[in-house]
Parts: structure tokens; sequence; C-alpha cells
């Protein structure tokens, strides 16, 4: 494992690769930075690009661009009030208040050196956890793979206010990924006689439409134009100070470790980290009446938790094929993309194991990068927010149009980009998840692949699922947790009625 | 919840599950295997889930909308409706005729009326950005990354 991870090293700092993983890491606090374009809308934007990439180096930009559009989140928190990332949402609370005060700068550079903190823990845990779960894994079975891809659509979709509307996307998505050639017996599924769908629905301009381009139909309908910026501000001195320093270690280091707990778990993410950090930092800090009136530690526990989740979510993406969080998952279908199969035998088949020792040296290497480059545009970050929505979401629809058209130089892609972008956008404006239809497309082949291989051995005994423990086990729990979300969900719409 | 929430919840719920029920009879017209599962049998499994889910999902927007109209015209908003389909229109008309005009002609037109519709008034800066953000694209995609971009009328 040593050498691997020395190797990953040598492999992160050749020069181009760490081009471009400095090039992610920028575009990433730059995006994470724009209030509405989220880390996935990065990932997605940037996939033409990586095509041109070899596998290693692009998977090592895709991280830069994640980690950093996690700190990127804090910027338009602290300066304009509006979290950039919902990951960023618990760093407004303290981040503004202190910017109110004059110290735009403190407050950008406390949330820089959390985030590179908490970045930093997660790294390692990553580095550390990764391959010890991936030997776990190499042990799974048909039976076990196939229990564990209905695992993660049900813990993706039971994460939503209502588990049947994520199961709904979920199952929606499982039953897209069967349009096309089946795989098996080559027979043509849900075609209706168009050539064009015999390949089935290519991943990108899907990704592209529900996460992409549903966001822009999304923001013209509001008018287009952000409220409240104040984007002519000085920032003032980045680097904190000593004392800051000092006042935020404490706070930093326990999100940094929160939020690589939260991470693990799939289908949760920076969201629900950072306020849990946030109330554990209040709880065990001895001012905690300080909290909300912008204080060091209110802003670190935040960002150093949601950059925690970064590589903790990565560990279920890469051991297991299953995401951590919707970032994720879009991570997921690039791999896809560029015929990289993520699951436990990435750990040890030669060509895989380069990508992932690649990737955790270069998480442990981009929290740098991400340090020097947040202190850095900490300085310029007024200027770019004073980009206005207006001008940046057309721009956005056109990269959406030429990244679908680029997958395989066909107007077709176009066509299923703008087709998923309205469903996308009545996806997210009647508040049906697009995670999970992006898992199931993603799942949708191995889950069948698996339940095919699994009854074939077990000449058709469906029981095969129950008598494998493994598969018994991912089964028993999707049950528990749909069951759970369910009574959950029913419980708060009863307040909710009654209030 | 508002009540257009809940009547969107019950249509589409009936939508997802008249596509499951169609593409299940459909599904069940592909051939059986003797072993393993046939071509339509995952697909069976996923529709048949489907319609339960659609099923439980109808019930619970009935129960929550306790005789309040599924149809909602009235607290529907179509001002900001109209935007969001002005500008999926506008994107389908990129597509149509981007193969017959070519990129870089479409794509500065697209951009300054996109600007126009989410209320960019500046019209000479918009021009500017159009035309210059076409050309930036059109020659980073053809040179850098290689892919053919239609020429249309330039061709």
């Amino acid at each position: 494992m040593i050498q691997n991870l020395i190797a990953g090293f040598a492999n992160v700092f050749r020069p181009f690769t760490f081009l471009m993983m400095s090039f992610g890491t920028l575009v990433g606090v730059v995006i994470g930075a724009l209030p509405g374009l989220s880390g996935s809308t990065g990932i997605i934007l940037m996939l033409p690009l990586i095509y041109k990439l070899d596998s290693d180096v692009a998977l090592v930009m895709l991280c830069g661009l994640f980690c950093g559009s996690m700190y990127g989140g804090s910027i338009s928190a602290i300066l304009l009030n509006t979290p950039g990332t919902p990951s960023a949402t618990a760093t407004l609370l303290d981040g503004y208040p202190m910017n109110k005060k004059g110290n735009a700068g403190r407050a950008l550079g406390i949330s820089a050196v959390s985030s590179f903190i908490g970045g930093l823990i997660s790294a390692i845990c990553l580095a550390l956890l990764a391959p010890q779960l991936a030997k776990v894994a190499l042990s799974f079975t048909s039976p076990d793979f196939f229990a564990l891809s209905i695992f993660g659509l049900s813990i993706m979709a039971s994460t939503d206010k209502n588990v049947v509307k994520g199961l709904i996307a979920g199952f929606a998505g499982l039953l897209i990924s069967t349009v096309g050639v089946d795989g098996v017996a080559g027979l043509d599924r849900f075609t209706f006689g168009n050539y064009k769908l015999m390949r089935g629905f290519q991943l990108l301009p899907v990704l592209i439409g529900v996460f992409a381009l549903s966001e822009v139909f999304l923001i013209v309908q509001k008018g287009g134009e952000r409220e409240g910026a104040q984007r002519d501000q000085y920032v003032g001195r980045v680097f904190p100070k000593s004392d800051d320093l000092k006042a935020l270690l404490g706070s930093a280091v326990i999100g940094g470790l929160i939020g690589v707990f939260i991470g693990i778990i799939p289908g949760t993410g920076g969201a629900i980290s950072c306020f849990l950090a946030y109330q554990v930092a209040k709880k065990l800090s001895k001012h905690p009446d300080d909290f909300g009136s912008g204080i060091p530690e209110g802003i670190a526990a935040p960002e150093a938790s949601n950059n925690g989740t970064t590589g903790g979510a990565l560990i279920p993406m890469l051991c297991l094929g299953v995401p951590g969080d919707t970032v994720t998952s879009v991570m997921l279908g690039a791999l896809t993309l560029i015929g990289v199969k993520p699951g436990p035998q990435l750990f040890v088949n030669p060509d895989g194991v380069k990508i992932v020792y690649a990737i955790l040296a270069g998480m442990i290497v981009i929290q740098f990068v991400m340090l020097i480059v947040g202190l850095a545009m900490a300085k310029v970050s007024p200027f770019v927010l004073r980009v206005p929505q207006t001008v940046l979401m057309p721009i956005i629809a056109v990269l959406c149009v030429v990244g679908a058209y680029s997958n395989s130089n066909n107007l077709f892609d176009v066509l299923i980009a703008i087709i998923f972008g309205i469903v996308g956008f009545f996806m997210k404006k009647f508040h049906y998840p697009g995670a999970p239809l992006v898992l199931g497309i993603v799942l949708g082949p191995i889950a069948e692949e698996n339940l095919n291989r699994a009854l074939i051995v077990s000449k058709n005994d469906w029981t095969t699922f129950l008598t494998h423990p493994i598969s018994c086990t991912f089964l028993v729990i999707s049950i528990i947790i749909i069951i759970y979300s369910i009574i959950k969900n029913i419980h708060d719409s009863r307040k909710e009625q009654a209030l | 919840m508002k009540n257009t929430e809940k009547a969107a919840d019950f249509w589409i719920a009936v939508a997802v599950m008249a596509v499951s029920i169609f593409l299940y009879s459909n599904a069940s017209k592909m051939p059986k295997s003797a072993r393993g599962i046939g071509p339509g049998d995952y697909p069976r499994i996923i529709c048949a889930v489907l319609i339960v889910l659609c099923t439980i999902q109808i019930i619970r927007t009935l129960i929550e909308c306790k005789g309040l109209p599924l149809i909602d015209f009235k607290n529907t908003n179509v001002r900001y409706l109209v935007r969001a389909f002005a500008m999926i229109l506008l994107s389908w008309l990129y597509y149509t005729f981007l193969k017959k005009v070519g990129f870089l002609v479409l794509t500065p037109v697209f951009l300054f009326a996109s600007f126009m519709l989410f209320g960019y008034r500046k019209w000479i800066r918009g021009a500017i950005y159009s035309v210059a953000f076409s050309t930036a694209v059109y020659f980073l995609f053809v040179k850098v990354f290689l892919v053919l971009l239609p020429k249309g009328i330039l061709g």
C-alpha cells in the first residue's frame, strides 16, 4: 500500500497532472463561489474535457474540482450572505456577521484554513480506510453486488424529504437504463423503431440535462439576477492571525472528523454535516452564546466539516461503487463515462491501482493546492461575484449544448440533454431528487448483470439473496431504512399539517 | 406544502404509472429465458415496483388534498413558467437549426436572445459578450478538444 501511495504521489506531481489538478481546484473554487452552481454542475461542465485526458489525470482534476467547490461555497456565504453551495449554509451564520464587522478577508482566510484542515483529515482517512474496505468488498459475490445496488439506491432515495418521491426517481433511473440493446440477449428494448435509441440514453447528456440545463431553466424562471450582493467591497488581510489559528484549530479538527463520518454514510453530504459540526462546536465551546455573532469557531467547524465529507464520500464510491452524496454520484457517472468501473476490483487490477492511488495521493496534495488557491481567490472573489447571473446562465446553456454534442458529435445527444433538462426542471420544481435518478441509470446495468448472474448460478432460486449473509444484510438494512424514512415522512407531514 | 405541488405530485404519479403499465405490457412480450432473467424480466420488475410506488403516492396525495381541486390553475404562477418555457423553446430552436445554420453563426444569436430573456439590458455589451464567447468556445472545442461543431452556412 505504501509503495502504491508513493507511486500515486509521483503520478500526481507530474507537471501535467499537477497542472490539471490545480486547474480543477481553481474552477471548483470559482464554481462553488457562484450561487446557483454546485460542484456537480462544475463536474458536468468539465466532462467534455476529461475525455481527452488519461483516466488518472481526469479523476484527480475532478477531485480538485470537488474539494475546491466545497470551499468556494463559503465565499458567497461570507460576502453575499447566500451560500454558493448547500454545504456552505452553516458558514454564513458566523461568516456573514464577521464580514459585516469589516473583517471579510479574515472570515475568508479562516474558511480557507479550516477547509484545508478538514480536507486533509478526510484525505488521510480516505487513504487509510479505502484499501481496507476494498479488501472486505473483494469477497462480494453477484447476489451481494445486486443487493448493494439496491442498498445504494434506497439510501440515496431515503435522504429526500419524501422517500416515495426519491424511490420513484431512483426506479425511473433504473427503467431508463434498460432502454437500448439488452446486454444479455442482444434484444432491442423500448426503442420503438428509433435506431438512435439502440445505444440507450447516454449518461453525459442525461447528466447535463438533469443537473445543469435544468438549473438554467429554473433560474430563468426566477428572473436571473441575484439580490443583496455587495460586490465592490474591500477584503483586506486574508491569512488568519495566530490568535485566529489557535481559536479555529479545535473546531476545525472536530468538524473534519464529523465530516468524514457523515461523508462515509451514503446519501448524506456536506449540507447535513456542516450543521451537525456547527452544533457540536457550539456545545463544546466555552462561549456558546457568541456563536452567530461572527467568531472564528463558527466558521471553522462547518467549513472543515463540509470539506471533511469529500474524502469520506469517496470511500464508498471507490470501494463499493455506491456514492456518498450528489457530487460523488455525478463523479460515479464520470468514472463510468471514461470506462472506469468503481468497486473493489479497482484496488487490485494494475490499471485500477494506478488510478485509485493517484486519487488517494491527489486528495492529500489537493488540500495544499486548495489552501493556496483559496487564499489567493479570497482577494479577487468580489470580482468573480460581479459576473451577473443574467450573463452566466446563458453561457452555461451553451456549454451544456456543446458538452452534450461533444459526447459523440451527435445532435441527438443535444436533444436528449434538452429533454432531460425539462425533466430535471420539473423534478426540481416539485422536489423530486435528481441524484437517485442518475444513480439508477448508473447502477441499472450493474444490478441487472448481477441479478442475472446470481439467478443463473442459483438455478433461478430467488432465496439466494437471503441465504447469502452479505446480500441479506444489505437488503434488510435497505428495507429498514425505507420503512424508517416512510414513518419519519408521515410524522413530519402530520407535524407540518398541525402547524 | 402548497396545493399546486400536491396536484403536481398526483399528476406526475399518474403519468409515471401510465408509462410503467405501458412498458410492463411491452416487456411482457419479450422472450423468456430458461435460466437467469430474460430481456423483459428486469424491466418488468422495475415497472411493477414503480406501479406500487405511484399507487402509494396517488393515495397519499388524495388523502392530503382532502377535496381540494387536482387541477389548480389559480395558484400556478403562469408568468414565471412562461419564462422557463421560452428558454426551453429557445434551446429547442437552437438544437433544430444548429446543423443548418452552424455553431459560429447561431450561438451569438442564441446567447443574445437568452441574455435578454434573463433580463440583461445592456444591449451593446450583450452583443459583444455573445460574439466573443461563441468564438472562444468554437476555437476551444474545434482546435483543442477536436470536436467537430456544425459549420452550417459557413461550411
